[in-house]
């Protein structure tokens, strides 16, 4: 079997599996938000206030949604970033180096989230 | 017994080898694994509209990826403070930067769309030239719909 360092879960299957999984999460949160936007902006709200939309994002709940929000957004970007990455970027040095500097970035949105929603 | 048989078969083709009269010249050199086509050949290719679905819909990830820093920027100033949320409201209004979140927001509408085709051929459907033929030009209607309204709901 081949299995490879720099791929989320080193087992394709598994990978295809998250893949699939953080995607529902990741549409069904994007839905909610969607919906949200759209009740308020429409009909007699015309515009959304500061007071509704720091009121949705105070609630624990909706906290804890927006990180494992994030936590299913980070897997699907890395193993749609890796798969990306590793059709088109053939020097394996270039390749890992970028993808190294992704997983930074994927550390660095979780707690960018995270500090804004506990601040 | 198979065993024995095949190498029956075997001591036979080693025998009657030396009576073959060796080519001199091979006419045709043997494929041994997958070969890369000439890049430019791909400019005349007429692409199966599954393909373009696909390659689409690999195109908005990236989009997609890249915009994370700026919505975060944006998430993050929208629940910082009474002022800074209305200067998202503000930058949000402006005429380019309306085009950029009808823009982003096809680009997440075109990525759902396909995702869940994606989902719905992993559960077995759609797996017929035809019926794959359908379903990619259906995603491609759903989604220019709903692009379509996005586009009435900023505007």
């Amino acid at each position: 079997m081949v299995k490879s360092i720099s791929s989320l879960t080193n087992s394709g299957v598994h990978d295809w599996l998250w893949q699939r999984l953080s995607a529902i999460v990741v549409a069904a949160y994007t839905l909610f938000i969607f919906l949200f936007l759209l009740i308020n902006t429409l009909g007699s709200a015309n515009n959304l206030s500061y007071a509704t939309w720091h009121g949705l994002f105070g609630m624990l709940w909706m906290k804890i949604a927006t990180v494992i929000f994030m936590v299913a957004l980070i897997v699907h970007i890395w193993i749609g970033i890796w798969t990306v990455l590793t059709d088109y970027v053939h020097c394996a040095f270039i390749r890992n180096t970028l993808l190294f500097l992704f997983n930074i970035g994927y550390l660095i949105y979780l707690i960018w989230t995270i500090s804004i929603l506990w601040r | 017994m198979s065993d024995k048989n095949s190498n029956k078969n075997s001591k036979k083709t080693i025998n009657k080898e030396p009576n073959k009269e060796p080519n001199k010249e091979p006419i045709k050199k043997h494929i041994t694994g997958p070969t890369n086509i000439g890049i430019l050949s791909l400019i005349n290719y007429q692409f199966p509209i599954q393909a373009i679905v696909s390659i689409l819909h690999r195109i908005s990830g990236v989009i997609l990826f890249i915009f994370i820093p700026i919505v975060l920027w944006a998430f993050d100033n929208s629940l910082y403070s009474h002022k800074t949320f209305h200067t998202v409201i503000n930058v949000f209004n402006n005429g380019g930067v309306e085009f950029v979140i009808w823009f982003f927001a096809s680009m997440l509408i075109w990525h759902m769309c396909a995702g869940i085709k994606h989902l719905i051929m992993d559960l077995g459907h759609f797996e017929t030239k035809t019926s794959s033929r359908i379903a990619s030009y259906m995603c491609i209607a759903i989604a220019a719909a709903l692009i379509a309204l996005l586009g009435v709901w900023i505007w």
